[in-house]
């Protein structure tokens, strides 16, 4: 661990923490803030996972999808 | 219980006893899903190298499926004939023989009992006797059938040919589905707590469909308004459900939800790819559910793809297991396509999330009143047959005909 990283550590902490607490608290908006307008959203069952297939429970590959989800 | 149990001939009245009566459950077992009815086990692409095996389900009754050194595909029970345990605990694998961890007795790829430890005991003592003949405890096998990948097995040795029990309108739905060698994109599992054949029932009822699943009406994904109907084998007892893309205006079909009190118009999708529909074929359907006796459904939602196997778990609860597949010879572009379509189905899917809630309430809501009845009139009573319109519930007349007749309750001039 550098010195130059500690500052990234902390902000990833930062959002781990926001990112857990606005779930929690069923702030879905607010959530969907802390993600790029390109991202990726799996839920993956650990089933899929082990045998290297993508399909899952969630599939997301935008911020735009999520938000459909959450919405929908 | 005697064909005395129905209230009426055309089978449009079902008694809340049939989702919640432990003994007439076991009969299903035994009349059902060990009897003369053939089961859909997996793919023919999930098991591709000689000693490929995959755990499944007959009904309660636990089956491998594997291929043996010469290609061909084999199915038995997954028990061993020694105390009754299961041999094959992992959901799939390559092995060259089976060995249950009880007392490793070992199976071949064809089912057969191979070895036995200690089987002449230890310096002369214990063991066996000579008599003892491994010829006949051997796995239980399973005659299995394949339709273009999709494969099959019947634990009954007088079950007709698979593609006489299918049908030539489901053969052709199942040819046109694999008219390509499909890929496995991943797996599902949703378990509701409600009997099995509420969801045998909610795969086949059309009416349901847009009334639930706002989400497919707004997106014009399967609404009532399109063209489309029910269209089922000779003895009715599968069903296939089709609608066809862009045959009804936005401007109808809204009216008419609008007369039915669902709401469609306030929702509006970010990026809409998750509803496109592209057509693969020179046909225009969109939207194809080919529910096969007992357990088994084949689905197209727009571009996608699954199988689910309805896997009952006591007479209060069902596991649906769902296979997503694609076409080996997707562009990366059309995987992607259709696992963002993968959001529709599954446990957490937005059309099948619904489907399991509603099981479970008309499960608890009709326990406490076996004598009381589902009506079942969409499309008129009487005569089952095909219809070329979406409002009608009419197949799941057809699937009681045919439970009726398996079980032994048919009554005297009960419509087929």
């Amino acid at each position: 661990m550098t010195q130059s990283a500690a500052p990234d550590r902390l902000a990833l902490y930062d959002l781990y923490a926001a990112y857990g607490a606005l779930i929690d608290a069923a702030e879905f908006d607010a959530w969907l803030d802390l993600f790029a307008a390109t991202c990726s959203y799996h839920v993956l069952p650990r089933e899929n996972y082990e045998r290297g297939l993508p399909a899952g429970l969630v599939y997301c590959d935008s911020r735009a999808m999520l938000e459909d989800r959450i919405r929908s | 219980m005697t064909a005395a149990i129905w209230p009426a001939l055309d089978y449009s009245r079902v008694p809340y006893r049939f989702y919640h009566d432990a003994e007439i459950y076991a009969r299903e077992q035994e009349r059902i899903f060990r009897g003369p009815v053939w089961s859909y086990l997996g793919l023919d692409c999930e098991i591709p190298e000689p000693g490929d095996f995959r755990a499944t389900w007959v009904g309660e009754t636990p089956v491998i499926f594997n291929r043996d050194k010469s290609g061909a595909v084999k199915a038995f029970v997954n028990r061993c004939a020694h105390r009754g345990a299961l041999v094959r605990r992992e959901l799939s694998g390559n092995a060259d023989e089976h060995i249950c961890i009880y007392h490793q007795w070992c199976y071949g790829l064809d089912g057969s009992l191979m070895a036995i430890p200690f089987r002449r005991g230890i310096r002369g003592k214990g063991g066996l006797d000579a008599s003892f003949e491994t010829s006949r405890h051997g796995l239980r096998p399973l005659k299995v059938g394949i339709i273009d990948g999709a494969v099959f097995g019947t634990l009954a040795e007088d079950a007709e040919p698979l593609e006489d029990y299918l049908g030539s309108p489901i053969l052709a739905q199942l040819r046109r589905l694999f008219d390509r060698p499909v890929r496995v994109l991943g797996y599902n599992r949703q378990r509701i707590r409600g009997n099995w054949k509420l969801y045998a029932e909610n795969t086949r009822d059309n009416y349901h469909a847009s009334l639930l699943h706002e989400f497919l009406v707004t997106f014009g994904l399967d609404r009532s308004t399109q063209t489309g109907g029910v269209k089922m084998d000779a003895r009715h007892r599968h069903n296939i459900t089709w609608a066809e893309a862009d045959s009804d205006t936005e401007e109808f079909a809204h009216a008419a939800y609008a007369g039915a009190g669902v709401r469609n118009d306030f929702l509006s999708l970010k990026e809409p790819s998750l509803v496109a529909f592209r057509p693969e074929r020179d046909d225009k359907l969109n939207l194809v559910v080919t529910s096969v006796f007992p357990s088994a459904v084949f689905v197209q939602i727009s571009n996608s793809l699954a199988v689910r196997q309805i896997r009952p778990r006591g007479v209060g609860e069902v596991e649906v297991f769902q296979t997503m597949l694609g076409y080996e010879d997707d562009p990366p572009e059309m995987t992607l396509h259709r696992l963002r379509q993968t959001n529709l189905v599954g446990p957490a899917g937005l059309v099948s999330m619904e489907d399991g809630e509603a099981i479970e309430i008309a499960h608890r809501a009709s326990r406490p009143d076996p004598d009381r009845t589902t009506v079942i009139e969409l499309g008129g009573g009487g005569m089952i047959s095909d219809r070329d319109y979406r409002v009608t519930d009419v197949p799941l007349r057809g699937f009681w005909s045919y439970y009726a007749e398996l079980m032994g309750i048919e009554p005297a001039g009960a419509v087929r």
